[in-house]
């Protein structure tokens, strides 16, 4: 049982790192980035290709991969991170240039869908449908734990993990660099009146999503010891997107809560429902159903999710004049206002 | 060269499912201005509504016409359920794209509840390859065909000759003045829906058709090949739409003769990128000229 738990708090802390990286282009730009879970896979793809061996010719199996550095856990860990960024920061480069919310979507989702198929066919670059496997634990030729302890020790790790992000998140929501964020979701024009380049914004902003999904896929690839394309699919970023829209967007906080709600609470409970008619895929249907439904709900009742985003007021002549946010003499007051 | 033409030939099979769908998306953008994610749902719902008809009778109208009848049900409940109840409460764009979003969860876990996740096999005869021309095409693929075209000019003549297709263009093209000269906008939007889902429907039996087996996400995976054959037409544009799913097919097909088949979508995913980069607007003129901010 005790292991059960720790197994689910795990994802789901992964899941809530996830979450915080949809939110950044969603939550704080209003970009739908239906891409997002390939910069998951992207993450977990190369931590191990740099956590691995070199791939060696077998035989009987046509698959291989590339790299295989022996690099140790954070150095890789930071490397798959890294990429994954340059992976968004390419894709949205093509995606953020027509700035219309249903074409970024098209594109998104269409890059997203291609480097599905890529991935899984191709069997030199990322061992193809056979994925790769055999990760070693992070830190344990060190630690020397048995699979009790050493699962507690990576949900600390995870959790702290976590903590990181939502730390390094919030300073960025509230820097100037956030606020030009928010200023172009209210309103792109005024914010390029005012000598915001939206372009760059909207791109370093994408990347950084980019980037913080393939960190919580590096830790989850690390964790279940493998990826292949079956531990992705496309499907799942509208998972996510449940969980922060029910959290309620641009709320890194109610963000987490979405998360736990939509990916820990809901899939476990429906877990509980009786497989019908040999058909064992129906506990998880009804699981995504309800995070379906939760959407529509959520958006129709409440569209602000369950913690409404913290507003803001700027005061001071800085507003009136319109400088830019560093040069303000009395800076922002946090927290003021309905 | 002969393998050349046999790739053309499918790729005009290919072409024929993608115009259908395409076409149905177009239509119902045209009216909505919001790209529908849960469109492949549509094509889904139909592959698994002519099966379940096809496990019963092996009549290929009667598939047809189920898959017609639950597509455009489907999107008429889109409509109803999902568009019309938040544009009146002044939705945006955005919200509407992550309610299809959230319709296009639902639909692929409903189904994959009541048939689970498991690849069904689609009864159909399996019949020999025919010369015709330099191309070679199966009783299956000729039948494809025929009810591509059949369908499109069908919708061809209700567009441009019936007192419904005016109206129809007058609500793509200003819902406010069409309502004002007394077109009733809100039927029209329905029918645009229902047409739309039925369509969309056909497509899906006769893509299940040449699949021969599929699971609940068969639309979905087509969605990529869907959204480049719109965005090379102009989206929006039902003729562009036919032109985007001709180059979209032939350029996938004839490629799988030369290169692994497996990448087959990701040749829909260059094209789509390629016309992104050098013509957004899409290769017919685009009528969404005027609704870019």
């Amino acid at each position: 049982m005790i292991n059960y738990i720790v197994s689910v708090a795990i994802i789901g802390s992964v899941a809530a790192i996830f979450c915080l990286g949809v939110n950044v282009s969603w939550g704080w730009v209003g970009q739908l980035d239906l891409a997002f879970y390939a910069y998951v896979a992207l993450g977990a793809y190369f931590v191990s290709v740099l956590e691995l061996a070199p791939a060696v010719k077998q035989q009987n199996l046509n698959s291989s991969y590339i790299l295989g550095l022996n690099w140790p856990f954070i150095p890789a860990v930071l490397g798959a991170t890294a990429l994954g960024a340059a992976g968004a920061f390419i894709v949205g480069a093509i995606a953020l240039r027509r700035l219309r919310g249903d074409y970024i979507a098209i594109i998104t989702a269409s890059t997203a869908l291609a480097l599905a198929a890529v991935l899984s066919q191709d069997s030199s670059l990322f061992g193809g449908y056979i994925g790769l496997y055999g990760l070693p634990q992070p830190f344990n030729t060190s630690l020397h734990l048995g699979p009790r302890p050493y699962s507690y020790f990576y949900l600390g790790m995870c959790l702290v993990c976590l903590a990181l992000v939502y730390v390094i998140l919030e300073a960025l929501y509230r820097s100037p660099f956030g606020r030009s964020l928010r200023a172009i979701r209210e309103d792109d024009v005024a914010a390029a009146a005012f000598g915001r380049k939206l372009y760059w914004l909207r791109l370093r902003a994408y990347a950084l999503g980019g980037g913080v999904g393939a960190f919580g896929g590096a830790l989850l690839a690390n964790y279940l010891g493998a990826w292949n394309p079956s531990s992705w699919n496309l499907i799942e970023v509208t998972l996510l997107l449940s969980a922060v829209v029910v959290g309620g967007r641009a709320n890194s906080r109610g963000v987490i809560i979405g998360a736990v709600l939509v990916l820990s609470v809901i899939p476990e409970v429906t877990r509980l429902v009786p497989i019908v008619g040999g058909n064992a895929d129906i506990g998880p249907a009804i699981g995504n159903i309800l995070a379906g439904l939760l959407i529509v709900a959520v958006l129709r009742f409440r569209p602000s999710g369950l913690l409404r985003e913290r507003r803001t007021v700027h005061t001071g002549p800085a507003v009136s004049e319109g400088i830019t946010p560093q040069h303000r003499p009395g800076g922002a007051q946090e927290g003021v206002g309905v | 060269m002969s393998l050349f033409f046999v790739g053309v030939g499918s790729g005009l099979v290919t072409a024929a499912i993608i115009a259908l769908s395409t076409v149905g998306m177009s239509l119902q953008y045209s009216v909505t201005r919001t790209i529908n994610f849960a469109h492949g749902e549509l094509m889904t719902i139909g592959a698994y509504a002519a099966y379940v008809v096809a496990r019963h009778t092996s009549n290929v109208l009667l598939q047809g016409a189920a898959a017609v009848a639950v597509g455009g049900a489907l999107a008429w409940a889109f409509n109803r359920l999902l568009f019309r109840p938040f544009t009146r409460r002044g939705a945006g764009a955005l919200t509407l794209f992550v309610l299809t979003i959230a319709a296009s969860l639902i639909v692929q876990n409903v189904l994959e509840a009541i048939f689970s996740g498991n690849f069904v096999n689609y009864p159909s005869s399996a019949s020999a390859a025919y010369r015709v021309g330099p191309f070679r095409w199966t009783l299956t693929d000729i039948l494809t065909m025929a009810a591509a075209v059949v369908a499109l000019l069908a919708l061809h003549f209700t567009i441009r000759r019936t007192k419904f297709g005016k109206a129809q263009r007058a609500v793509a093209d200003d819902m406010t003045l069409a309502r004002t000269t007394g077109v009733r906008a809100r039927q029209i939007v329905d029918l645009t829906w229902v047409i739309d889902g039925g369509v969309a429907g056909l497509s899906g039996m006769l893509l299940a058709l040449q699949v021969g087996s599929f699971t609940p996400s068969l639309g979905f995976t087509f969605l990529l090949v869907i959204f480049s054959a719109a965005i090379v037409g102009g989206i929006g544009q039902m003729y562009g739409a036919m032109a985007g799913a001709l180059i979209v097919g032939v350029v996938m097909e004839v490629s799988a003769v030369y290169i692994p088949p497996d990448y087959k979508e990701t040749m829909a995913f260059l094209i789509l990128i390629v016309v992104l980069l050098l013509r957004p607007q899409g290769i017919v003129a685009a009528l969404s000229e005027r609704t870019v901010r």
